[in-house]
């Protein structure tokens, strides 16, 4: 038998007594585990998904897109040579169906569709190719709807569904469109229709939310010399060609974001989970200080002490980390369906092996990191101590001198450094995994300061009249009190909490702030003068609409800037590069819009009449370096049009009005071919109405409910904020955890205090109060601290990771703060409660045996 | 002092209690042969506990000399001094401290295990049982010290005191817990193994009637240590 194997040995049989004492230990970390474990597959799972489906999710090899307008016969010609082509028409439009109506993401397809992948439809739809499906017979044609769209119209297949002026036949609802992913957020519900069917629905096929989508099976052609082909053939187009690479790198771009964002979530599960496990080894060796000391008197060296519990923490983390993994495997094949259904990627119910190596990985190291110290305090322990005074449980922590020894740094180091590579494995973003790992940092020493002040500045403070708040105080900062591991595992556990929750109230706050009562019910897109003087006939005699406002928009191309020809896309500043890529949006106004700002310049007089002058958003003067008073060229319907530039504008896209980066001063630009953009306001509880009765008077109108869009934004908002809530619910039960296994750091001691406290005939309510007292002081403390650091760390997290505004929420805090010093007091109550009631009898016969 | 198997010399211990210097030992000039049984009595406060603290490595004298089994104690380190206490000395303890979780077989089996790196468990155990049968326990091994009685517990930690054969035994107030005919008893067993094993024992006690029971009494007053009258073993 080895040396080691002798240590081993002797480790399990000293083990076999104390499992019991590490439940917390094994529940911390095994939760730990499970949440970063579980949002690691789950994730990956996505990924592979989005990779293995690309060609699926984009619906052929080649995609090629044009908004607005369709290319013409030459580029079709041109795609037919690359392979099998399929064409698609997207647009907006309103339904009508018994009464109800809906707003619908309009795919109008051709014959070939889908190329790649197939349309899952519900029971009960017709038989049939989904070509068939949607073409005209009997002299009408078919329409397969999304589910939320048949459930909106409350349309049954077979019912009649109207769309602009054509009634078409429900033969279908859609469970699953293969290339829907890449579909991207859709303003309107899914519906299929046939491309034929658009016109006598007296449907325009180019408008402002129109798309043309042509996808390519290429045959014998790869897809970068396909594009450059096409490129070559037709320079200058206005038109995307995306791989099925591209058209999945938003998705797998947001995928990674927020799959990083979850597992710092995760992670801070298991950071707390971490101090839970170092406040139950801490209480572990507290209470074996006897039988180390023992150990240590039988001859036993200090790195036998050390392996002795080393070996002990590796068994018990190593059990945690399977019951974790369980725990993973369990809630991966859960969640897998559900987000399957929620994103419209098929994802497979399997188990990510690398993800829950990784996870038992970080499980044990987290392990190994927060033990270290507790672990060499037990080897500090001396044998002297059997011949003084039974040891009372609390130890007395190791100071800085001693912490500040290349012996025990450098393995904690090692640890960190292993932690931090263990993360980068699944979450593959080095500047923010250092931001987390420094932040967490910074916050374990500032808590660690903190305390010593606290401590500090208790002991020099004058004692209280009040006796027992003197005697909790005493508590607090007396020699050996576990006011330190208490504080800064309670202070980390709550700030990470906090910092979770103050996050998310900023978050939601940002949508709040967008879904403001000042929006309209109602944007009216791409109308010509005649639908607009209809609507305004609509609107005076419909007394449920409060108001209705309109901005005309033109398109034109930026020829030149002070002279010199514009850069193209390519070498435009990324920021302004879009309005380099073909023509762009502007508008022209007489009057200031409402909520603009002036940043630099002036606004030209109401009745201006001089030569064009034209106000810009200030992020193109700092992108393009301009100033007021220079000059820009414009061509407008093929004329080109030289402004001087008046003013620059402030502009917040987040704000209900219409607004447009290009706004030119009346007069001549009055002239050119020019739409109209609207909005209507409803009266309270009448929008609903409002909208039946405008898709009943003007089929052809294309308006978007602006609610139902911010609805569904705001439902895959909650989506994504329950998922948070989820992972962040396991670092709020690993907190409690923590809070528990801190409080019982001490508890043999409050037991001995206790006892003395009745010897000298103190009653019951007078030691369970001065128990209290302490509970809430350390409660108190440690809401401030925490609350503090998780103010600082929200900021960090809303102004350089979320990029959203930040604000303080001081009821919440307040809030926060006295359910903590009540959670702490009830803890702490519950935790030491044999301790209080420990009659003095069974304590001195112990004393004596 | 030739065969001595511990000594000390002109050894002082210095401690600081809450910032106050104390001087606990005083000029201690003391040794101990093979096989013999010494006792020391003097009050509390009085430095017993610390010589023997210095005695087994566990206190550090603050000079002079201080050797076990040969060896000079000062400047030896921790883990060094762990040594000692494995292959020479043997500890017992007013209040026991055996380890709750292990049965009494186990806990005799720890200081083997401790002791000796390379001894199988087979011998491990066989060892720690006949430790047990030579202190009466053997129908014990398998209870955890929470079902012994005190007397019991006192015997098991004998037993873990000499499965080890050590060559000195420290005993602190080995009876102090135990009522007067249960420390009798336990004190003949302890005098009865150690000379059977010639083993030496340094015997700390309050009670006057047990050290003189020893072949040399001393006692200590104020740190200072004086030989009483020898006893005829």
């Amino acid at each position: 038998m080895t040396r080691l194997q002798g240590w081993l040995r002797v480790a399990m049989i000293d083990l076999r007594g104390g499992a019991r004492r590490f439940i917390i230990f094994v529940a911390c970390l095994a939760l730990g585990v499970a949440a970063v474990g579980t949002v690691s597959a789950v994730r990956s799972s996505v990924e592979i998904a989005i990779d293995r489906d690309a060609r699926m999710i984009l619906g052929g090899d080649l995609e090629l897109r044009s908004q607005r307008s369709d290319v013409d016969g030459a580029v079709m010609a041109a795609l037919e040579a690359l392979g099998r082509v399929s064409r698609e028409v997207e647009l907006n439009s309103q339904a009508l169906a018994n009464g109800r109506s809906a707003f619908l993401s309009l795919r109008a397809i051709d014959d070939a569709y889908p190329l790649v992948g197939s349309v899952v439809l519900a029971p009960g739809a017709e038989d049939g190719a989904i070509d068939a499906l949607v073409a005209q017979r009997d002299d009408v044609f078919g329409i397969l709807l999304s589910q939320q769209a048949a459930l909106r119209l409350g349309a049954e297949v077979g019912e009649t569904v109207r769309v602009g002026t054509l009634d078409l036949q429900l033969r279908g609802i859609i469970e699953t469109l293969p290339d829907q992913a890449a579909a991207g957020f859709q303003l309107g519900l899914p519906a299929l229709v046939a491309q034929e069917a658009l016109a006598p629905a007296g449907l325009r096929e180019e408008g402002v939310l129109s798309q043309f989508r042509y996808k390519v099976l290429l045959e014998g052609v790869d897809f970068e010399t396909a594009r450059e082909r096409l490129e070559q053939q037709f320079p200058e187009r206005d038109w995307r060609i995306r791989s099925p690479d591209q058209a999945t790198a938003t998705i797998a771009r947001f995928i990674a974001i927020f799959g990083n964002f979850m597992l710092l979530v995760a992670l801070s599960s298991m950071v707390v989970g971490g101090l839970g496990a170092a406040n139950a080894v801490t209480a572990y060796v507290g209470d074996r200080q006897d039988a180390i000391a023992t150990m240590r008197a039988l001859g036993a060296s200090g790195a036998r002490i050390l392996v002795h519990f080393l070996a002990q923490i590796v068994v018990l983390a190593g059990l945690a980390s399977v019951i974790g993994l369980v725990i993973v495997a369990i809630a991966t094949l859960a969640l897998l369906p559900l987000l399957s259904e929620l994103i419209g990627i098929e994802l497979v119910g399997r188990l990510d092996g690398y993800s829950m190596l990784v996870a038992g990985a970080i499980g044990l190291v987290t392990a190994l990191i927060f033990s270290w110290l507790p672990l060499l305090q037990a080897r500090a322990i001396q044998p002297a101590m059997l011949f003084r005074a039974r040891s009372s449980g609390a130890m007395a922590g190791l100071g800085w001198r001693e912490l500040l020894v290349p012996s025990v740094l450098a393995p904690l180091a090692a640890g960190f450094a292993l932690l931090f590579g263990l993360t980068l494995l699944i979450a593959n973003d080095a500047w923010l995994v250092g931001l987390y790992f420094t932040g967490t940092l910074v916050a374990f020493g500032l808590l660690r300061l903190a305390s010593a002040l606290l401590k500090r500045l208790l002991a020099r403070a004058p004692a209280p009249r009040q006796r027992l708040l003197r005697q909790a105080m005493s508590a607090i900062i007396r020699p050996g009190a576990p006011t330190t591991t208490v504080l800064v595992s309670m202070g980390m556990g709550l700030s990470l909490l906090l910092l979770i929750v103050t996050s998310q109230s900023n978050i939601n706050d940002q949508i709040a702030a967008e879904v403001t009562a000042e929006a309209p019910d109602f944007v009216l897109l791409d109308m010509d003068r005649t639908e607009l003087a209809a609507v305004r006939a609509h609107v005076a005699a419909d007394p449920r609409i409060e108001d209705l406002t309109s901005i005309p928009m033109l398109r034109g191309t930026i020829t030149e800037l002070q002279g010199v020809p514009a850069p193209s896309s390519d070498e435009a500043p990324r920021e302004v590069a879009g309005m380099f890529r073909g023509d762009t949006a502007l508008s022209w106004a007489a009057e200031i819009p409402a909520g603009t700002v002036i940043d630099e310049g002036a606004w030209w007089p109401r009745d201006y009449a001089g030569a064009p002058l034209v106000s810009l958003s200030s992020d193109m003067r700092d992108a393009l370096n301009l100033a007021v008073g220079d000059e820009i060229t414009l061509s407008i319907a093929g004329r080109p049009l030289t402004m001087t530039i008046a003013s620059f504008r402030n502009v917040d896209w987040r704000s209900p009005d219409f607004n447009f980066r290009i706004i030119v001063s009346p007069g001549l630009i009055e002239s050119a071919p020019q739409s109209y953009f609207g909005s209507i306001k409803a009266v309270s509880g009448g929008a609903s109405a409002v909208e039946t009765e405008l898709v009943a008077a003007l089929p052809a109108l294309t308006f978007v409910p602006v609610g139902d869009a911010l609805a569904r934004v705001q439902a895959i908002m909650d989506g994504l904020v329950n998922a948070i809530a989820l992972v962040s619910g396991t670092a709020v039960v690993a907190g409690v955890l923590v809070l528990a296994g801190a409080l019982s750091v001490g508890r043999k001691q409050r037991q001995s205090d206790a006892v003395v406290m009745k010897v000298l005939g103190a009653r019951r309510s007078h030691v369970i109060a001065a128990f209290l007292i302490e509970y809430a002081l350390l409660g108190a403390v440690a809401a401030i601290l925490a609350a503090a650091i998780a103010v600082a760390g929200s900021w960090a997290a809303s102004t350089f990771l979320l990029e959203i505004g930040f604000a303080v929420q001081p009821l919440q805090l307040a809030g926060f703060a006295v359910a903590i010093i009540v959670v702490t007091t009830a803890t702490g109550a519950a935790t030491t409660w044999s301790a209080m009631s420990t009659r003095p009898a069974e304590r001195l016969r112990e004393d004596l045996t | 002092m030739i065969d001595s198997i511990a000594s000390t010399r002109d050894m002082n211990l210095h401690l600081n209690s809450g910032g106050r210097p104390l001087h606990i030992l005083k000029s201690i000039t003391f040794a101990i042969r093979a096989g013999e049984v010494v006792s020391i009595v003097g009050p509390s406060g009085s430095g017993k506990t610390s010589l023997l603290m210095v005695m087994g490595g566990l206190e550090r004298a603050s000079d002079g000399m201080v050797s076990v089994g040969g060896k000079t104690l000062s400047g030896l380190g921790e883990d060094a001094l762990a040594d000692i206490r494995r292959s020479t000395i043997g500890i017992l303890f007013q209040n026991f401290h055996l380890i709750p979780s292990m049965t009494a077989l186990e806990n005799v089996a720890l200081a083997l295990e401790i002791a000796f790196d390379d001894l199988p468990v087979s011998e491990i155990r066989a060892r720690a049982r006949a430790a047990l049968a030579e202190v009466g326990l053997a129908e014990r091994e398998t209870h955890l010290p929470s079902a012994l009685s005190g007397g019991e517990q006192q015997r098991v930690g004998l037993a873990r005191a000499i499965v080890t054969r050590p060559r000195l035994l420290l005993a602190d107030e080995p009876t102090g817990n135990l009522d007067q005919q249960t420390a009798a008893a336990a004190i003949e067993l302890l005098f009865a193994l150690a000379r059977r094993n010639d083993m030496a024992v340094l015997l700390i006690t309050h009670d006057n009637a047990l050290a003189s029971r020893a072949d040399r009494r001393m006692r200590m007053d104020r740190g200072e240590l004086r030989e009483l009258e020898a006893v005829a073993s």
